[in-house]
Protein backbone atom coordinates (compact mmCIF):
# COMPACT_ATOMS: atom_id res chain seq x y z
CA UNK A 1 0.00 0.00 0.00
CA UNK A 2 1.46 3.29 -1.26
CA UNK A 3 1.68 6.50 0.57
CA UNK A 4 -1.41 7.91 -1.60
CA UNK A 5 -3.52 4.72 -1.05
CA UNK A 6 -3.49 5.60 2.72
CA UNK A 7 -4.40 9.08 2.55
CA UNK A 8 -7.28 8.58 0.26
CA UNK A 9 -8.34 5.65 2.43
CA UNK A 10 -8.21 8.27 5.24
CA UNK A 11 -10.08 10.76 3.79
CA UNK A 12 -12.96 8.54 2.69
CA UNK A 13 -13.33 6.97 5.45
CA UNK A 14 -13.27 10.03 7.91
CA UNK A 15 -16.50 11.71 5.57
CA UNK A 16 -18.08 8.43 5.99
CA UNK A 17 -17.74 8.26 9.64
CA UNK A 18 -18.47 12.14 10.10
CA UNK A 19 -21.56 11.96 7.64
CA UNK A 20 -23.03 8.80 9.84
CA UNK A 21 -22.10 10.80 12.85
CA UNK A 22 -24.78 13.39 12.12
CA UNK A 23 -27.42 11.55 10.79
CA UNK A 24 -27.04 9.75 14.25
CA UNK A 25 -26.83 12.86 16.27
CA UNK A 26 -30.14 14.59 14.25
CA UNK A 27 -32.34 11.62 14.16
CA UNK A 28 -31.66 11.81 18.17
CA UNK A 29 -32.02 15.07 18.40
CA UNK A 30 -35.48 14.15 16.56
CA UNK A 31 -37.05 12.36 19.34
CA UNK A 32 -35.42 14.46 22.58
CA UNK A 33 -36.56 18.08 21.64
CA UNK A 34 -40.07 18.78 22.79
CA UNK A 35 -41.40 21.01 20.47
CA UNK A 36 -42.24 21.18 16.53
CA UNK A 37 -39.95 24.37 16.08
CA UNK A 38 -36.91 22.51 17.93
CA UNK A 39 -37.59 19.61 15.99
CA UNK A 40 -37.59 21.32 12.82
CA UNK A 41 -34.09 22.83 13.88
CA UNK A 42 -32.93 19.35 14.73
CA UNK A 43 -34.10 18.07 11.07
CA UNK A 44 -32.51 20.85 9.03
CA UNK A 45 -29.08 21.02 10.20
CA UNK A 46 -27.25 17.87 11.03
CA UNK A 47 -29.08 15.71 9.03
CA UNK A 48 -28.39 18.18 5.86
CA UNK A 49 -24.77 17.87 6.45
CA UNK A 50 -24.21 14.83 6.98
CA UNK A 51 -26.09 13.56 3.65
CA UNK A 52 -23.69 16.32 2.32
CA UNK A 53 -20.22 14.19 4.00
CA UNK A 54 -21.63 11.22 2.68
CA UNK A 55 -22.23 12.09 -0.76
CA UNK A 56 -18.60 13.43 -0.90
CA UNK A 57 -17.21 10.52 0.57
CA UNK A 58 -19.17 8.75 -2.37
CA UNK A 59 -17.78 11.11 -5.14
CA UNK A 60 -14.30 10.52 -3.85
CA UNK A 61 -14.76 6.27 -3.84
CA UNK A 62 -15.76 6.24 -7.17
CA UNK A 63 -12.71 8.74 -8.55
CA UNK A 64 -10.57 6.63 -6.14
CA UNK A 65 -11.61 3.15 -8.15
CA UNK A 66 -11.42 4.50 -11.53
CA UNK A 67 -15.55 4.28 -11.43
CA UNK A 68 -15.55 7.41 -13.51
CA UNK A 69 -16.15 10.92 -11.85
CA UNK A 70 -19.90 12.22 -11.79
CA UNK A 71 -20.61 15.47 -12.06
CA UNK A 72 -24.61 14.65 -10.66
CA UNK A 73 -23.32 14.10 -6.95
CA UNK A 74 -22.66 17.77 -6.95
CA UNK A 75 -25.65 19.06 -8.68
CA UNK A 76 -27.38 16.19 -5.57
CA UNK A 77 -25.51 18.46 -3.26
CA UNK A 78 -26.70 21.94 -4.59
CA UNK A 79 -30.07 21.19 -4.90
CA UNK A 80 -30.13 19.51 -0.70
CA UNK A 81 -28.65 23.07 0.26
CA UNK A 82 -31.24 24.74 -1.64
CA UNK A 83 -34.48 23.22 -1.02
CA UNK A 84 -34.14 21.54 2.45
CA UNK A 85 -33.92 25.31 4.46
CA UNK A 86 -37.09 26.18 2.07
CA UNK A 87 -39.04 23.39 3.10
CA UNK A 88 -38.34 23.56 6.83
CA UNK A 89 -39.37 27.34 6.76
CA UNK A 90 -42.56 26.67 4.37
CA UNK A 91 -43.38 23.39 7.02
CA UNK A 92 -42.78 25.87 10.51
CA UNK A 93 -45.00 28.50 9.03
CA UNK A 94 -47.74 26.66 8.00
CA UNK A 95 -48.01 25.00 11.77
CA UNK A 96 -47.39 27.95 13.74
CA UNK A 97 -50.36 29.47 11.79
CA UNK A 98 -52.99 26.50 12.01
CA UNK A 99 -52.22 26.52 15.72
CA UNK A 100 -49.50 23.89 17.04
CA UNK A 101 -48.91 24.80 20.61
CA UNK A 102 -45.10 26.03 21.32
CA UNK A 103 -43.32 24.72 24.18
CA UNK A 104 -44.67 25.91 27.97
CA UNK A 105 -41.31 26.73 29.12
CA UNK A 106 -40.88 28.67 25.75
CA UNK A 107 -39.42 32.14 27.08
CA UNK A 108 -40.73 34.94 23.96
CA UNK A 109 -43.00 34.95 21.51
CA UNK A 110 -43.03 38.26 19.95
CA UNK A 111 -44.78 37.05 16.84
CA UNK A 112 -47.62 36.42 19.17
CA UNK A 113 -47.49 40.05 20.41
CA UNK A 114 -47.28 41.89 16.76
CA UNK A 115 -49.59 40.39 14.96
CA UNK A 116 -52.19 38.76 17.33
CA UNK A 117 -52.20 35.11 16.25
CA UNK A 118 -53.81 32.16 17.83
CA UNK A 119 -51.01 30.54 19.98
CA UNK B 1 -23.56 -11.78 -1.62
CA UNK B 2 -22.14 -8.94 -3.87
CA UNK B 3 -19.13 -7.84 -1.81
CA UNK B 4 -17.12 -5.08 -4.09
CA UNK B 5 -14.87 -4.07 -1.36
CA UNK B 6 -12.92 -7.28 -0.80
CA UNK B 7 -9.78 -5.17 -2.06
CA UNK B 8 -10.24 -2.57 0.30
CA UNK B 9 -10.67 -3.88 3.97
CA UNK B 10 -10.71 -1.05 6.33
CA UNK B 11 -13.38 1.07 3.60
CA UNK B 12 -15.22 -2.15 4.41
CA UNK B 13 -14.66 -1.96 8.14
CA UNK B 14 -15.77 1.77 8.36
CA UNK B 15 -19.33 0.85 5.93
CA UNK B 16 -20.40 -1.99 8.27
CA UNK B 17 -20.13 0.10 11.50
CA UNK B 18 -21.72 3.19 8.98
CA UNK B 19 -24.78 0.63 8.28
CA UNK B 20 -25.17 -0.31 11.96
CA UNK B 21 -25.68 3.64 12.72
CA UNK B 22 -27.95 4.93 10.18
CA UNK B 23 -30.10 1.64 10.71
CA UNK B 24 -30.57 2.45 14.37
CA UNK B 25 -31.59 6.09 13.50
CA UNK B 26 -34.33 4.68 10.78
CA UNK B 27 -35.42 2.92 13.91
CA UNK B 28 -35.48 6.21 16.13
CA UNK B 29 -36.86 8.27 13.16
CA UNK B 30 -39.50 5.54 13.02
CA UNK B 31 -40.27 5.58 17.21
CA UNK B 32 -40.75 9.54 16.25
CA UNK B 33 -43.54 9.25 13.31
CA UNK B 34 -45.29 6.55 15.44
CA UNK B 35 -45.81 8.37 19.35
CA UNK B 36 -45.80 12.11 17.65
CA UNK B 37 -48.40 14.08 19.75
CA UNK B 38 -49.10 16.79 16.80
CA UNK B 39 -49.57 15.82 12.98
CA UNK B 40 -46.68 18.55 12.34
CA UNK B 41 -44.45 15.91 14.19
CA UNK B 42 -45.21 12.85 12.29
CA UNK B 43 -44.80 14.60 9.00
CA UNK B 44 -41.06 15.82 10.35
CA UNK B 45 -40.89 11.74 11.00
CA UNK B 46 -41.80 10.88 7.92
CA UNK B 47 -38.91 13.77 5.90
CA UNK B 48 -36.49 12.64 8.21
CA UNK B 49 -37.46 8.92 6.89
CA UNK B 50 -37.10 9.92 3.17
CA UNK B 51 -33.51 11.39 3.87
CA UNK B 52 -32.07 8.70 6.10
CA UNK B 53 -33.11 5.95 3.05
CA UNK B 54 -30.45 8.32 0.71
CA UNK B 55 -28.04 7.62 3.34
CA UNK B 56 -28.92 4.02 3.20
CA UNK B 57 -28.61 4.32 -0.69
CA UNK B 58 -25.38 5.46 -0.58
CA UNK B 59 -24.21 3.01 1.65
CA UNK B 60 -25.53 0.50 -0.89
CA UNK B 61 -23.96 1.95 -3.78
CA UNK B 62 -20.26 1.43 -2.09
CA UNK B 63 -20.99 -2.31 -1.50
CA UNK B 64 -22.07 -3.12 -4.94
CA UNK B 65 -19.41 -0.99 -6.53
CA UNK B 66 -21.51 1.26 -9.13
CA UNK B 67 -21.97 4.79 -9.93
CA UNK B 68 -25.99 4.51 -11.03
CA UNK B 69 -26.74 5.09 -7.66
CA UNK B 70 -26.68 9.09 -7.63
CA UNK B 71 -29.25 8.80 -10.03
CA UNK B 72 -32.04 7.44 -7.19
CA UNK B 73 -30.88 10.25 -4.50
CA UNK B 74 -31.25 13.11 -6.85
CA UNK B 75 -34.67 11.54 -7.65
CA UNK B 76 -35.80 10.97 -3.82
CA UNK B 77 -34.25 14.44 -2.53
CA UNK B 78 -36.64 16.17 -5.48
CA UNK B 79 -39.76 13.82 -4.40
CA UNK B 80 -39.21 14.69 -0.28
CA UNK B 81 -39.22 18.61 -0.98
CA UNK B 82 -42.16 18.14 -3.23
CA UNK B 83 -43.55 16.03 -0.13
CA UNK B 84 -42.48 18.81 2.20
CA UNK B 85 -44.43 21.62 0.32
CA UNK B 86 -47.96 19.38 0.17
CA UNK B 87 -48.04 18.66 3.20
CA UNK B 88 -47.52 22.33 4.73
CA UNK B 89 -50.70 23.48 2.17
CA UNK B 90 -52.24 20.92 3.10
CA UNK B 91 -52.09 21.78 7.05
CA UNK B 92 -52.53 25.37 6.54
CA UNK B 93 -55.33 25.21 4.52
CA UNK B 94 -56.88 21.79 4.17
CA UNK B 95 -57.01 20.75 0.52
CA UNK B 96 -53.85 21.53 -2.10
CA UNK B 97 -54.88 23.20 -5.23
CA UNK B 98 -57.69 25.02 -4.22
CA UNK B 99 -57.75 28.74 -2.79
CA UNK B 100 -59.71 29.31 0.55
CA UNK B 101 -63.20 29.42 0.32
CA UNK B 102 -64.67 32.75 0.72
CA UNK B 103 -66.65 32.54 4.11
CA UNK B 104 -69.36 35.42 6.08
CA UNK B 105 -66.99 37.95 7.39
CA UNK B 106 -68.36 36.98 10.93
CA UNK B 107 -66.46 33.46 11.09
CA UNK B 108 -62.82 35.06 9.59
CA UNK B 109 -60.15 35.78 12.04
CA UNK B 110 -57.47 38.36 11.27
CA UNK B 111 -55.39 36.27 9.46
CA UNK B 112 -58.18 36.02 6.57
CA UNK B 113 -57.99 31.96 7.22
CA UNK B 114 -61.82 31.10 7.82
CA UNK B 115 -62.32 29.72 11.36
CA UNK B 116 -63.51 26.02 9.97
CA UNK B 117 -60.73 25.37 8.06
CA UNK B 118 -58.36 25.46 10.69
CA UNK B 119 -56.87 22.13 11.36
CA UNK B 120 -56.89 20.52 15.39
CA UNK B 121 -54.19 18.54 16.53
CA UNK B 122 -56.08 15.15 16.89
CA UNK B 123 -56.01 14.74 13.04
CA UNK C 1 -18.94 47.48 -16.54
CA UNK C 2 -18.88 46.33 -20.34
CA UNK C 3 -15.93 48.36 -21.41
CA UNK C 4 -13.90 46.82 -18.44
CA UNK C 5 -14.72 43.20 -19.11
CA UNK C 6 -13.65 44.31 -23.03
CA UNK C 7 -10.09 45.41 -21.14
CA UNK C 8 -10.10 42.78 -19.35
CA UNK C 9 -10.51 40.39 -22.18
CA UNK C 10 -8.22 42.08 -24.53
CA UNK C 11 -5.40 42.18 -21.78
CA UNK C 12 -5.18 38.59 -20.87
CA UNK C 13 -5.02 37.77 -24.96
CA UNK C 14 -2.04 40.19 -25.51
CA UNK C 15 -0.47 38.19 -22.61
CA UNK C 16 -1.30 35.12 -24.18
CA UNK C 17 -0.33 36.03 -27.76
CA UNK C 18 3.22 37.28 -26.00
CA UNK C 19 3.87 34.28 -24.57
CA UNK C 20 6.33 31.61 -25.72
CA UNK C 21 3.85 28.80 -25.11
CA UNK C 22 0.58 30.05 -25.45
CA UNK C 23 -1.72 27.57 -23.06
CA UNK C 24 -4.98 27.88 -20.85
CA UNK C 25 -2.50 28.38 -17.92
CA UNK C 26 -0.96 31.85 -19.72
CA UNK C 27 -4.52 33.22 -20.24
CA UNK C 28 -5.91 32.54 -16.82
CA UNK C 29 -2.57 34.18 -15.64
CA UNK C 30 -2.91 36.96 -17.93
CA UNK C 31 -6.59 37.33 -16.81
CA UNK C 32 -5.57 37.86 -13.09
CA UNK C 33 -2.71 40.20 -13.79
CA UNK C 34 -5.06 42.27 -16.13
CA UNK C 35 -7.44 42.31 -13.30
CA UNK C 36 -4.79 43.48 -10.87
CA UNK C 37 -3.48 46.43 -13.18
CA UNK C 38 -7.12 47.55 -13.55
CA UNK C 39 -8.27 47.27 -10.06
CA UNK C 40 -5.04 49.76 -9.08
CA UNK C 41 -5.97 52.18 -12.36
CA UNK C 42 -9.70 51.94 -11.52
CA UNK C 43 -9.35 52.91 -7.52
CA UNK C 44 -7.98 56.02 -8.60
CA UNK C 45 -11.21 57.07 -10.40
CA UNK C 46 -14.16 56.74 -8.51
CA UNK C 47 -15.85 54.56 -10.43
CA UNK C 48 -16.40 50.64 -9.21
CA UNK C 49 -14.74 48.31 -10.37
CA UNK C 50 -16.62 44.79 -11.35
CA UNK C 51 -14.34 41.95 -10.04
CA UNK C 52 -14.85 43.72 -6.57
CA UNK C 53 -18.58 42.14 -6.37
CA UNK C 54 -17.21 38.79 -7.32
CA UNK C 55 -15.01 38.86 -4.57
CA UNK C 56 -17.44 39.84 -2.18
CA UNK C 57 -19.51 37.20 -3.38
CA UNK C 58 -16.80 34.75 -2.63
CA UNK C 59 -16.22 35.90 0.92
CA UNK C 60 -20.05 35.65 1.90
CA UNK C 61 -19.73 32.17 0.46
CA UNK C 62 -17.02 31.23 2.30
CA UNK C 63 -18.42 32.78 5.74
CA UNK C 64 -21.32 30.75 4.81
CA UNK C 65 -19.96 27.61 4.74
CA UNK C 66 -18.01 28.31 8.47
CA UNK C 67 -21.12 29.16 9.79
CA UNK C 68 -23.00 26.11 8.42
CA UNK C 69 -20.37 24.44 10.11
CA UNK C 70 -20.63 26.03 13.71
CA UNK C 71 -24.35 25.33 13.43
CA UNK C 72 -24.33 21.73 13.22
CA UNK C 73 -22.07 21.80 16.01
CA UNK C 74 -23.83 23.62 18.34
CA UNK C 75 -27.33 21.66 17.22
CA UNK C 76 -25.00 18.54 18.22
CA UNK C 77 -24.29 19.67 21.51
CA UNK C 78 -27.69 21.11 22.38
CA UNK C 79 -28.91 17.34 21.69
CA UNK C 80 -26.54 15.83 24.29
CA UNK C 81 -27.03 18.24 26.94
CA UNK C 82 -30.40 17.85 29.48
CA UNK C 83 -33.25 19.65 28.14
CA UNK C 84 -33.36 22.90 30.64
CA UNK C 85 -30.79 24.09 28.84
CA UNK C 86 -32.71 25.26 26.03
CA UNK C 87 -34.90 28.58 26.06
CA UNK C 88 -36.83 28.75 22.97
CA UNK C 89 -38.74 31.13 21.72
CA UNK C 90 -39.71 33.56 18.74
CA UNK C 91 -37.46 37.00 18.45
CA UNK C 92 -38.38 39.56 16.11
CA UNK C 93 -35.33 41.02 13.37
CA UNK C 94 -35.56 44.53 11.43
CA UNK C 95 -34.21 44.86 8.15
CA UNK C 96 -34.36 46.90 5.41
CA UNK C 97 -33.36 44.87 2.16
CA UNK C 98 -35.89 46.04 -0.89
CA UNK C 99 -35.90 42.98 -3.40
CA UNK C 100 -37.50 39.97 -2.67
CA UNK C 101 -34.46 37.81 -3.98
CA UNK C 102 -32.16 39.15 -0.90
CA UNK C 103 -35.31 38.66 1.52
CA UNK C 104 -35.31 34.81 0.60
CA UNK C 105 -31.14 34.87 0.46
CA UNK C 106 -30.83 36.08 3.69
CA UNK C 107 -34.08 33.80 5.26
CA UNK C 108 -32.40 30.37 3.72
CA UNK C 109 -29.12 31.28 5.39
CA UNK C 110 -30.21 32.42 8.49
CA UNK C 111 -31.73 28.78 8.31
CA UNK C 112 -28.76 27.36 8.27
CA UNK C 113 -26.65 29.11 10.58
CA UNK C 114 -25.98 27.98 14.79
CA UNK C 115 -29.63 27.63 16.62
CA UNK C 116 -31.39 29.72 14.38
CA UNK C 117 -34.84 28.79 12.59
CA UNK C 118 -36.74 31.55 10.02
CA UNK C 119 -40.48 31.59 10.71
CA UNK C 120 -42.11 33.87 9.14
CA UNK C 121 -41.27 37.27 7.38
CA UNK C 122 -43.96 40.55 7.62
CA UNK C 123 -45.51 41.18 4.43
CA UNK C 124 -44.25 44.44 4.48
CA UNK C 125 -40.92 43.25 3.95
CA UNK C 126 -39.37 44.74 7.01
CA UNK C 127 -39.45 42.28 9.88
CA UNK C 128 -38.37 39.14 10.08
CA UNK C 129 -39.23 36.33 12.95
CA UNK C 130 -36.73 34.25 14.15
CA UNK C 131 -36.82 30.88 16.06
CA UNK C 132 -33.86 30.31 18.35
CA UNK C 133 -33.05 27.35 20.53
CA UNK C 134 -31.63 29.56 23.25
CA UNK C 135 -33.11 32.85 23.64
CA UNK C 136 -30.80 34.11 26.76
CA UNK C 137 -28.74 35.89 24.74
CA UNK C 138 -30.70 37.11 21.73
CA UNK C 139 -29.00 40.41 21.46
CA UNK C 140 -25.78 39.00 20.58
CA UNK C 141 -26.68 36.61 18.04
CA UNK C 142 -29.20 39.33 16.15
CA UNK C 143 -26.11 41.55 16.30
CA UNK C 144 -24.24 39.05 14.73
CA UNK C 145 -26.21 37.81 11.89
CA UNK C 146 -27.01 41.56 10.93
CA UNK C 147 -23.01 42.26 11.44
CA UNK C 148 -22.09 39.44 9.22
CA UNK C 149 -24.63 38.51 6.63
CA UNK C 150 -26.99 41.71 6.07
CA UNK C 151 -24.00 43.81 5.56
CA UNK C 152 -22.50 41.80 3.26
CA UNK C 153 -25.57 40.89 1.19
CA UNK C 154 -25.61 44.81 1.04
CA UNK C 155 -22.70 45.07 -0.40
CA UNK C 156 -22.77 42.63 -3.15
CA UNK C 157 -25.82 44.01 -4.09
CA UNK C 158 -24.19 47.55 -4.49
CA UNK C 159 -26.29 49.85 -1.70
CA UNK C 160 -25.04 52.95 -0.42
Amino acid sequence: MQMSDIVWQFFICAFLLIGAIFCFGGSVGLLRFPDIFCRMQALSKPVTLGIFNLIIAYILFLYYTDLGFSLKGILAIVFLVITVPLGSHMMVKASYLSGVPMWKDSMVDELNENNNHQK
Amino acid sequence: MINFLQDYPIINLVVNIVLILISISLVINLVTVVTGKTLADRVVGLDALGTQTLALIILYAFKHGTAYYMDAVLIISILGFVAMVVWSKYMQKGNVLYPLRQYPKESKNSNGMSQSKRKDEEV
Amino acid sequence: MATQIVLNLSLAGIWLFLSDSPSLGSFVFGYLLGAFFLSAFYSQTQKQFYLRKIWRAFVLFIVFCKEVIIANLSVLRYVCLPLSHLNPGIVALNIDLRTNFEIVLLANMITLTPGTLTVEIAPEGNILYIHMLDCADAPRVLSHIEKEFVNRIKEVVGYD
